[in-house]
């Protein structure tokens, strides 16, 4: 306080007037929730650390495949008007990501555990959940590096904007809980609990989900390096199973064998 | 023999790229009932130049569409959408029937029949019109095997000149809205990057020295914004061919 009474005391009037909106502005905008925009934006960061981990498969009948199924989806999810990106990335780690602001990736190992599109419905929908419950936004503002960021903003009072520094820090920060630490137990329970509703809300049958689970406890039995990233930022697939099993119902379509033949 | 058949192809050729007739000559309000969905309604609203029509089905806001300048826009969240762009559902197919003279795609095509409008086959949906001495009184809708019926429950004057009623004021896209970004408190650190995206080659999005791929994400947005154009029709076909989405017929 005595800081700012100082540096109002030396400013004339207008910039005074100037420098009181401007630290308003910040003043709320460290209260108040992201706006769409800015979760896009922290999303692209977000986003292309991931693909600067694991570059976008080429199998482009695989990427549009994924893309009609995300979509068909997303519409039934919570924010269907969201511009949703669903991306195929190379690796044989099994798993999928999800970051703010609608951008969704899988694995080709995880794709390789799957045998019937309302598997991939459910996995997908699991992750447009992590996106609609703002999951990773919520880790994000925990941390308070958005904060410190404004911070950085207000202090160059001309300005303001992402600087390179800030944008590292979300980026690891990210980076850590999608791929070391996880965005936590209840989270993820959450996530298959709402991703389920939504894949059956699109008409896909829900009990398909058990089979991608069993598929994931049995990686986690066989300590197959595949599952490793997985197992460490996720419950065990048998406790999840156990967790969403009355919500599953074999109401729906299956498509096994389009999945079958669009996957071949 | 050959030269009269190769005149009345092009004779049929130069009807077909005739521009589809209006519904209403001239200003006109009208309201639509349609048979085939719960407690819907339409209004539809010309000043002769443009059209717009609001959907009203159950207790939520109307749906409003206005056709003007050759295309056809949804007002969605945030702003107005091209149809193409838009996932409606029953609405999407019903009320383009009541925008004539716009049409949804340039392949639509319109039989006359006495100067009015017979049918008009659109986005595999066709409308079979009934007329009276008023104009047209009724609607008969098809898309496979889901069919509506809309009947003309008033036409008159309209009840407003407001020309505001038919602006369209498109929806900043995702590009649109991180060009927005760029002199705010997330835009680029580089201001030499452009925010906007335009097309393939074009850089998209804010960028920083963070270790990120931002060339591989503006592909891949480039790419999405690309297929955006066409995804209404493939994925309408992908769920009608799995049953799924808003091709069992479910609501969203």
């Amino acid at each position: 306080m005595f800081f700012l009474t100082a540096v109002l005391a030396a400013q004339p009037a207008l910039a005074q007037w100037d420098l009181l909106k401007k630290g308003a502005t910040m003043a709320r905008a460290m209260t108040r929730d992201f706006t769409e925009e800015e979760e896009i934006a922290i999303g692209r960061i977000v986003a292309a650390r991931v693909l600067s981990t694991y570059p976008r498969s080429g199998n482009e009948k695989l990427q549009r495949y994924v893309r009609l199924v995300g979509q068909t989806v997303a519409e039934y999810s919570d924010r269907p008007t969201l511009d949703w990106h669903f991306v195929v990335i190379e690796t044989p780690m099994v798993n999928a990501f999800s970051c703010p602001g609608g951008y969704v990736f899988i694995t080709t190992g995880a794709l390789d555990q799957i045998t019937s599109e309302a598997e991939l419905a459910a996995v997908l929908g699991h992750e447009i959940a992590h996106a609609t419950e703002r999951h990773i936004l919520r880790e994000i503002k925990r941390a308070n590096v958005i904060t410190e960021g404004l911070n950085i903003a207000q202090s160059e009072l001309g300005g303001g904007g992402m600087s390179d520094e800030l944008a590292r820090k979300v980026s690891d920060l990210a980076y850590d809980r999608l791929f070391n630490t996880g965005i936590g137990r209840k989270e993820e329970l959450a996530a298959d609990r709402v991703g389920v509703k939504f894949a059956a809300d699109a008409g896909y049958r829900s009990s398909a989900y058990r089979s991608f689970l069993e598929s994931l406890e049995a990686l986690a039995a066989a300590n197959s390096s595949s599952f490793s990233q997985l197992g460490s930022t996720h419950p065990r697939p048998a406790d999840r199973l156990r967790a969403i099993q009355s919500r599953l119902a074999d109401r729906g379509e299956l498509l096994a064998e389009r999945w079958a033949r669009l996957t071949r | 023999m050959k030269r009269a058949a190769w005149f009345s192809g092009l004779l049929c050729a130069a009807v077909l790229l005739v521009a589809a007739p209006p519904l209403f000559r001239g200003a006109a309000e009208s309201s639509w009932e349609v048979a085939g969905v719960d407690a819907a309604s339409v209004t539809v609203l010309t000043d002769g130049r443009s059209v717009r029509a609001e959907w009203n089905a159950g207790s939520g806001a109307p749906i409003v569409f206005i056709a003007t300048e050759g295309k056809i826009w949804v007002r969605d969240g945030g702003g107005d959408v091209e149809l193409a762009q838009w996932r409606g559902g029953d609405e999407k197919i019903v009320v383009p029937a009541l925008l004539l003279p716009y049409t949804t795609t340039a392949k639509d095509r319109t039989t006359l029949a006495g100067g009015n409008v017979e049918t008009y086959g659109y986005g595999g949906a066709t409308a079979t019109y009934s007329w009276d001495a008023k104009g047209p009184s009724g609607v008969e809708v098809k898309a496979g095997a889901k069919s509506w019926t809309l009947s003309r429950k008033k036409l008159g004057s309209v009840s407003s000149k407001d020309a505001s009623l038919y602006e369209v004021k498109p929806k900043q896209g995702a590009s649109s809205r991180l060009a927005a970004l760029a002199g705010g408190l997330f835009g680029s650190s580089d201001r030499s990057v452009s925010a906007t995206a335009g097309g393939r080659g074009v850089e998209k999005g804010a960028r920083f020295e963070d270790g990120g791929d931002y060339e591989a994400l503006a592909a891949i947005e480039i790419a999405d914004d690309e297929w955006d154009d066409e995804a209404g029709e493939e994925l309408a076909k992908f769920q009608n061919e799995g049953n799924v989405g808003r091709g069992r017929g479910g609501d969203r």
